[in-house]
């Protein structure tokens, strides 16, 4: 690429831009207002993030910018897609959230709002620089987010490690970015991709390590194992819904920036280092993918807390989408954490109708019998988990059939692994029926009052469902999309290595 | 608008309706009086279903072989999927049971008064998803429905069962899943093998099995072993082949009446099904090898169930078990590659559809006036219940094979067929499958006995009254079809004959029939 | 025409059985029995007259050979080159069946109108008696064997539900569901056997069918033509479907069912479990007979068997006390008798003795249901006695089948009897001298029948009059506990005659007792073995070694047999005379026999009518015991505490479960990575670090790293 132009162009970045800037108004609107009034601070945060949405659709298709310090691809598209649909989701229960927990709303959603805008970089960056922004941004206002609830020490705990831990990750992560520099001389990930495929490596001996910090960087910003401790404390103690925030969005966001620094920057056809560091990193995560699925959902199976339950099924389906990761195919992992952030979303937006107030109800136990009291959201719950299950006719199913199916492709035998993520999805579905069993089969032991929900929690409740089945039943257009797209993305790739 | 589709979907929009009927039932209303309107939605929905598909019969062509009244329309073109649904012989009459027994089922959940709404429109998507499974063309079709029929069979057992349901409505959701999870990887690994040759992906059910009929060695041996086992191990779990059985007592007992009529009447088929339209056609060389083993656990699974059968002290549960023998019987017949056997097989599935629907009706029946499943808690009911009993004994006889009446067909065209099959050992198996005659004889007349006949020992018996209308509406027309079945067998079997016959050739490429050595 | 035949009581029974109960509601007991009376004798009416219309205008008029009338029903079942239509046939052999079924079907239901009478099941009664004759036809007319099949169980059903008939009746019961149950283990022969039809000649017809365009020759013609089939083969054939036979017809070891059938109503016992259904195991053997013509084993095994069940059960009809129940051991005996006849390959003799049988047995039964009727439900002879002096016509009726059943001379048992005697000392089937040890056997039960008969007579007619004693309720016999009809009337008034519906039937089966045995008297007696001659083209021949005189006739089915038939009659001709005078001698002996028993039995009991029979008898050889403690016991324990408890839950489900419990462990013990400690965290993150930057490390510089 010519190193003259910098290509810049404003309208590359607009959802990151516009994201942000709500995030700066919605600060101004808390300010200016006498006593905070949530409804508004909402109404803006959702007009915000809808213009983002919107704009992610008039990026256009391919192209870097910015001296390729951000590229638009498809990768970036779907991502940054999932993450607003994320976003926005959270945004309608929040208010109902800050309303119920009593908390100051203004920088609560200011700080979805950053957290957003980050996670979007991170989704869009194409240099390892951004990705280490971004990743920062969103990390940061998740530990605020988690710990949103000042009074609660569960809050605070959960908020504490979630921080701790993640610098302690980001170190690897930025490490490894380091190193990958001084083997490469360079920080943008296509270039890296180029000069690796052309064995122009200062010093081979950093890359691999680089290489291998970078992985465990990212592979604990995702929750896989062995770096997936956190997850459950953390999720346990956020508040419900900065639970499923952060357990859709941020894990969405990593793995975009994840699959372009692997998948596009360290993958690459060329003998010698080339060839060996995309062997070894499709090995290491091959392995790793098993190992986080397994450990997922085999301890799933002993939670007696939901959220606790579900922090290990997100483990367990970030094993499966790297499942899809390994296959080198852009869009089977894309659909599968649009797919997972969907209903991950609902199932934690009812959790947190049903918990009320300080998450008081949140074990297992505690949804005995509740099913035929408020139906609406216990059939819905039982829609989300079936379909976290995979079962059809929910997305759940989709997701991984079509993960499953590109893995059963792929040009490399991945077939042990199928086996593998089959004999795991029987284990989950062990632990999915736990919470159905108990609202439905169990007689009800506690008096229960129906949780009141708002206009914009059944809205989200609805828009989830409504994805849960869309993508379930008719996924075809949206396969289609991405399936183009990430052809072409290759394509595109191939031809920015050839240059 | 194609005929087929709208015996699939029909079930589903009544199930909107029911949804939306709460509106209709002005809030005012009691609920008995809501109750009867979701019973009485159900029952038109499910009476008029059933008409419509009567009409896939008279529509329906016998001198063909291929599936009829298709309709394909493109579903994921990029995964190759359509939506392609359609009936030949075999699949045309397991429709039909299926839209024949629900409502009898509706019928039989009269009863029922805990959130007969919910009840109702899971009675309805259940059948939605059992119609289509038996109409799908399309694998990535058939096997959603085919877990689709999983989820409100879960919940009529979990949420309106008996006191173990918990353990019971699990049990059945993880044997099943367990099997269809593995046929999924299966199928997956077909559907590659298909494209690999085709050079297009596709699920087409008559593609595949063209395509693995006319070059068998697409697929490695070994790995075709392993996709058999796949889809093999799935169905028998649904049949249930002995020793895949247990979950299928446990099941019936917790199951509520209609519950177990279904399930019984035609999930299970779901299971025998599957083996006719994939593992014969797909792997003809591999069924053929696994044939005498599955003919033997087929022979251990018909004696084994009756006699545990024989010694049940719940009725519900000697019934569940005589299932096992009865399916047994089917399975052998559908490894015999005789077309008697394959014939008798198809007809078997029927006639076990409707007689064991009767027996389960039956037992639901007492147990909605006394509580109770226990064969010793009765005795005598004869006296004061003697329409009932009158029925009961012909479905018993129906059940145990007596010529004129449904059983008997299948049974002895599948012996026959078993007795003159190619199969190595094939006679040996018969010869031993016969004594399930004798012993389903034994069980059946046994409860009939310590049931039905003899004096009235227990007091509460003594005031039961007798069949009601609702109850007649039921039960009559079950046992009209046994009869009817048993006397004129061709009118069912001139349809099936075609397709089961390619099912047949599609293994054993020459129309082998019977070796008449002179 | 046939197909009426056949259809006629069905209608009956469907009239009866859907609108018996409304008849009821509508005009009470008296009229609604008048009304399903009518109903059931007339549809059987109807049947039997187009039977004798069949017979005599229809089949005799046929030349010699060619007496065969098919009917074509209905396509039933077609299977690929399977084949089983609701098809009749008529010949000689359904024939005389058809006739005796009728007729003595039509007696009985006459009879019945008047002994059911006042029981409130009479439309249900009636309703299971047509269905019965339908069953029975359609066994006799069937023109194959899955057709004879469905009489074959359809008879069993009827039997099972005619012998429950009183339901509030444990014993009943229990007596229906062994029948049932026994009967199916024949069935299961029989079924075997129609498998090996099929599989070996390709149809079970036993007339030439057209299937798919080809003519398919009978295989009972294909058994005969060709020699190709191996004999193995034919034996399993014949010895499956004695198996068959042998639970219907109640021969060793399947006979227990058929006493217990004493629990049904007595018409029941006369008509199902004397005169017709228990001899459709004769007809079959009769009817397959090619077959075991060609293979002597089964023949051999056909004749002992039938030997040892007739003396066996005629030793325990001598211990019994139960009126109906010595009557039912006596029939057993008979039916042992007729399967002699058909092992020693006589089978006309055999076909003869089951129709004189049918008359003096019915009469027998029927007269003693006269008696219990006249005793008001007592079947226990030990008290009743004297009472020929109070129902005289049947104290006479039943005399004449006294004399027949024991063989004396010019009663129809008599010829049949002395027929198979010959034809079992003369036989040529058996090897070297079982013939003579055979018949050494029938000779005794002979006598032994005589006896038991005897007693029987002096018991009930002769003698004090013990009804009059106290009973002592240890005696009770079963048949009074059923109480049956018109409930239990306790202590019985006078022992009065029944009416005339039932008296006139017994007149004429007495009747026909007399003069039915005069249709088949041998020429060596002066006769011209009508019966005989008519019968043979129906039954296969046996090898002309047996002496089986004047029937050069050959069964037309018989492609090649004609030839050496003609071989058969010029030997018979030569062996002739001499043939006579043994014969002439064997017929003295038999008579000798019968008037031996006849006297002492009469002399004995007379004296001593109580005495008590060795226990060993009384208690019936203690079968059912045996059975009970060596096949239904082990059975059900093995079900119950081997199968299920074990195998199904402890293994199976425990397996399953098993596999739940260990993931479930699993899961609790990885929990306990889950510390809470933020520094443990760290620690595995760096561990998991460490192998992960390792493993990149060793991947790419391993060799150096070994140096």
């Amino acid at each position: 690429m010519q190193l003259e132009n910098l290509n810049i162009n404003y309208w590359a970045i607009a959802p990151e831009i516009i994201t942000s800037l709500t995030g700066v108004l919605l600060m101004l609107v808390d300010a200016l207002q006498k006593k905070a009034e949530r409804k508004l601070n909402a109404a803006v945060a959702l007009i915000g993030l809808i213009l983002a949405l919107l704009s992610v659709f008039r990026l256009g298709d391919g192209g870097s910018y910015f001296k390729g310090m951000v590229v638009t691809d498809p990768i970036r598209i779907f991502f940054s897609v999932t993450i607003l649909i994320v976003a926005i989701v959270a945004t309608l229960l929040a208010s109902q959230f800050v309303r119920d927990e009593g908390l100051p709303p203004g920088e609560f959603f200011t700080l979805l709002l950053f957290g957003t805008a980050g996670m979007l970089m991170l989704a869009s960056a194409g240099d390892l620089v951004m990705v280490f922004l971004g990743l920062e941004i969103a990390s940061i206002t998740t530990y605020v987010m988690a710990g949103y609830r000042r009074y609660d020490a569960r809050a605070n705990e959960s908020s504490l490690k979630y921080f701790l831990l993640g610098s302690f990750a980001t170190a690897f992560l930025l490490y490894g970015m380091a190193l990958v520099y001084g083997a490469t001389g360079t920080t943008n990930i296509a270039a890296i991709s180029s000069a690796i495929n052309a064995g122009q490596i200062t010093s081979p001996k950093l890359l691999p390590v680089g290489a291998a910090m970078m992985l465990v960087g990212f592979g604990f910003k995702i929750a896989s194992a062995p770096f997936h401790l956190w997850t459950p404390d953390v999720y346990e103690g956020a508040p419900t819904i900065v639970t499923g925030f952060m357990s859709t969005g941020p894990k969405a966001a990593v793995f975009a920036a994840f699959l372009r620094v692997f998948a596009a920057g360290f993958a690459t056809g060329a003998p010698g280092v080339g060839a060996e560091l995309h062997a070894t990193w499709l090995t290491a995560l091959a392995v790793i993918a098993a190992v986080t699925m397994t450990v997922g959902n085999v301890i799933a199976i002993s939670q007696k807390n939901i959220k606790r339950m579900l922090a290990y099924s997100s483990i367990a389906h970030a094993g499966y989408a790297l499942v899809g990761f390994v296959t080198g195919e852009y869009a089977s992992v894309a659909f599968y954490m649009l797919v997972y952030c969907v209903m991950s979303m609902g199932a934690f937006a009812v959790i947190q109708l049903l918990a009320r107030a300080g998450d008081r109800k949140t074990e297992i136990a505690d949804y005995a019998g509740i099913g035929f009291e408020a139906p609406g959201l216990t059939f819905s719950l039982s829609i989300f988990l079936l379909s976290l299950a995979g079962i059809p006719p929910t997305a759940g199913f989709m997701s991984k059939f079509f993960v499953f199916k590109t893995a059963w492709d792929a040009p490399y035998n991945l077939r042990w692994l199928v086996v593998v993520a089959v004999v795991n999805s029987i284990i989950s579905i062990y632990y999915y029926l736990y919470p159905i069993v108990a609202m439905f089969f169990r007689p009800l032991t506690v008096g229960f009052v129906r949780p009141k929900v708002s206009l914009a929690a059944a809205i989200a409740l609805i828009v989830t469902l409504f994805g849960t089945f869309y993508l379930g039943i008719l996924p075809n257009r949206l396969i289609h999309m991405m399936e183009n797209g990430s052809r072409a993305a290759q394509s595109a790739q191939t031809q920015v290595i050839n240059r | 608008m194609n005929l087929i589709t709208i015996t699939t979907f029909l079930p589903l929009a009544g199930a909107v309706v029911l949804l939306l009927s709460s509106a209709l039932a002005s809030r005012g209303t009691d609920q008995e009086r809501q109750n009867n309107l979701y019973r009485w939605i159900a029952l038109i929905v499910t009476t008029v279903t059933f008409f419509v598909s009567v009409g896939i019969v008279a529509e329906f062509d016998r001198s063909i072989a291929a599936p009829q009244l298709t309709q394909k329309v493109p579903w994921i073109s990029s995964l190759g999927a359509n939506y392609s649904v359609g009936v030949d012989g075999v699949s045309v009459w397991l429709v039909l049971l299926t839209t024949f027994l629900m409502p009898i089922s509706v019928l039989a959940s009269w009863g029922v008064t805990k959130r007969v709404r919910e009840y109702m429109v899971f009675m309805l998507t259940l059948e939605t998803g059992m119609i289509g499974v038996f109409v799908s063309w399309d694998l990535l079709l058939f096997y959603l429905f085919f877990e689709i029929t999983l989820i409100p069979m879960y919940f009529l057992i979990g949420v309106w069962g008996g006191e173990r349901r918990v353990y019971a409505a699990i049990k059945f959701f993880i044997y099943t899943v367990v099997g269809s999870l593995l046929m999924l990887v299966a199928l997956i690994a077909v559907y590659f093998y298909n494209a690999k040759a085709a050079g297009a992906y596709s699920f087409d059910i008559v593609e595949i099995t063209n395509r693995l009929a006319s070059n068998p060695g697409l697929i490695p041996q070994n790995v075709k072993l392993w996709l058999w086992l796949a889809f093999a191990l799935a169905f028998f779990i649904k049949v249930p082949l002995f020793p895949f059985h247990t979950w299928l007592p446990d099941a019936h007992v917790e199951a509520p009446t209609a519950g177990s009529i279904i399930l019984a009447g035609v999930l299970l088929k779901m299971g025998t099904y599957g083996l006719m339209r994939f593992n014969l056609p797909f792997f003809p060389d591999i069924s053929h090898k696994a044939a005498p083993y599955v003919m033997a656990l087929a022979v251990v699974g018909i004696i084994y169930g009756a006699l545990v059968a024989m010694v049940q002290p719940d009725m519900k549960k000697l019934v569940a078990y005589s299932s096992v023998s009865h399916l047994g019987f089917v399975v052998l017949g559908i490894f015999s590659f005789t077309d008697l056997a394959m014939q008798g097989a198809l007809y078997q599935m029927l006639a076990h559809g409707v007689s064991t629907g009767a027996l389960f009706l039956c037992v639901g029946i007492v147990y909605e006036r006394r509580h109770t499943r226990m064969i010793a808690e009765y005795g005598g009911i004869a006296t004061p219940m003697p329409q009932y009993s009158t029925m009961f004994l012909i479905v018993a006889l129906s059940s145990l094979g007596l010529p004129l009446l449904n059983g008997f067909i299948g049974e002895f065209l599948i012996l026959l067929g078993a007795f003159a099959s190619p199969v190595p050992h094939a006679q040996l198996f018969a010869v031993l499958g016969a004594t399930g005659v004798i012993l389903s004889a034994v069980y059946l007349l046994w409860m009939l006995q310590r049931v039905v006949f003899g004096e009235v020992k227990k007091r509460e018996n003594a005031e039961l009254e007798d069949l009601d209308a609702r109850e007649k509406w039921a039960l009559v027309p079950l046992v009209a079809m046994a009869i009817v079945m048993g006397l004129a067998p061709m009118f069912f079997l001139s349809a099936s004959e075609k397709s089961v016959n390619a099912v047949r050739e599609a293994v054993i490429g020459k129309p082998a029939g019977v070796a008449v050595e002179r | 025409m046939l197909k009426w035949i056949v259809i006629a009581p069905l209608i009956g029974a469907v009239i009866n059985g859907l609108f018996g109960r409304r008849f009821l509601a509508l005009f009470g007991q008296r009229a609604t029995e008048k009304l399903v009376g009518f109903i059931a004798c007339a549809s059987v009416g109807v049947s039997t007259a187009l039977a004798f219309i069949a017979f005599f205008n229809r089949l005799l008029p046929l030349p010699e050979g060619e007496r065969r009338i098919t009917e074509h029903f209905f396509h039933w079942l077609k299977v690929g080159s399977f084949q089983a239509d609701f098809a009749y046939l008529l010949d000689p052999l359904s024939g005389i069946y058809i006739l005796f079924v009728t007729g003595v079907g039509l007696l009985i239901h006459i009879y019945a109108t008047g002994y059911m009478h006042g029981d409130p099941g009479y439309y249900r009664f009636f309703c299971y008696l047509n269905l019965f004759m339908f069953m029975m036809l359609t066994l006799v007319l069937a023109d194959n064997l899955l057709l004879l099949f469905v009489g074959w169980e359809g008879v069993g059903l009827c039997s099972y539900l005619l012998i429950g008939y009183y339901i509030k009746w444990d014993v009943a019961g229990s007596a229906a569901k062994k029948a049932f149950v026994m009967n199916r283990i024949g069935d299961f022969g029989f079924m075997i056997a129609t498998f090996l039809v099929f599989t070996t000649f390709g149809t079970i017809s036993f007339v030439t069918k057209n299937i798919n365009g080809v003519e398919v020759s009978s295989f009972l013609a294909q058994a005969a033509a060709s020699p190709a089939v191996a004999v193995g083969t034919l034996t399993a054939i014949a010895l499956l479907f004695f198996v068959g036979a042998t639970g219907k017809s109640a021969q060793i070891p399947l006979f227990t069912w058929l006493p217990d059938a004493m629990a049904g109503p007595t018409p029941v016992s006369a008509l199902i479990h004397a005169a017709t259904m228990v001899t459709a195991g004769v007809y079959l053997v009769a009817r397959c007979s090619p077959v075991f013509v060609k293979a002597p084993t089964a023949m051999a095994v056909v004749a002992v068997i039938g030997a040892a069940t007739a003396i066996f059960a005629a030793t325990i009809g001598i211990a019994q006390n139960d009126i109906k129940k010595v009557l039912a051991y006596s029939t057993v005996s008979q039916l042992g008798y007729m399967f002699l006849a058909c092992g020693v390959g006589a089978f006309v003799a055999g076909i003869f003795h089951v129709m004189t049988h049918a008359f003096f047995k019915a009469l027998l039964f029927l007269g003693s249901g006269s008696v219990i009727h006249g005793m008001s439900d007592e079947q226990d002879m030990r008290r009743m006695g004297g009472l020929r002096k109070y129902m005289k016509i049947t104290f006479g009726t039943m005399l004449v089948g006294w004399l027949a059943i024991s063989g004396i001379p010019l009663f129809s048992g008599f010829f049949s009897k002395d027929e198979i005697l010959w034809r079992t000392w003369s036989t040529g089937v058996l090897p070297n001298n079982w013939g003579k040890a055979l018949w050494v056997v029938a000779a005794i039960t002979a006598v032994i029948t005589a006896v038991y008969m005897t007693r029987l007579m002096v018991m009930t007619f002769w003698g004090r009059e013990r009804f009059t004693e106290t009973r002592n309720e240890h005696h009770a016999g079963a048949g009074h506990a059923s109480s049956g009809h018109g409930g239990d009337h306790g202590h019985h008034g006078r022992p009065h005659e029944s009416g005339w519906l039932m008296t006139v039937p017994l007149m004429i089966l007495a009747i026909l007792s007399i003069f039915g045995g005069y249709v088949g008297v041998p020429a060596a007696l002066g006769g011209s073995n009508q019966f005989e001659r008519f019968l043979e083209p129906a039954i296969a021949k046996v090898e002309p070694a047996t002496a089986t005189h004047n029937g050069a006739a050959v069964a037309p089915v018989m492609a090649q047999a004609e030839s050496h038939g003609a071989v058969a009659g010029a030997q018979v001709a030569r062996e002739g005379d001499h043939d006579v005078e043994t014969e002439r001698l064997f017929t003295g002996i038999s008579s000798v026999l019968a008037a031996l028993g006849l006297v002492f039995g009469l002399v004995f009991f007379n004296r001593n009518p109580l005495w008590r029979a060795p226990r060993l008898l009384e208690d019936k050889y203690r079968v059912d015991e045996f059975y009970d403690a060596t096949v239904v016991g082990p059975v059900e324990n093995l079900s119950r505490d081997g199968l299920w408890k074990v195998v199904d839950v402890k293994i199976i489900d425990g397996f399953v479960n098993g596999v739940a419990r260990l993931f479930a462990a699993l899961a609790g013990a990885l929990r306990y990575t889950q510390t809470g400690f933020a520094r443990n965290y760290a620690a595995v993150i760096l561990l998991g670090a460490i192998i992960v930057i390792g493993y990149f490390i060793v991947s790419f510089f391993g060799i150096r790293i070994n140096i």
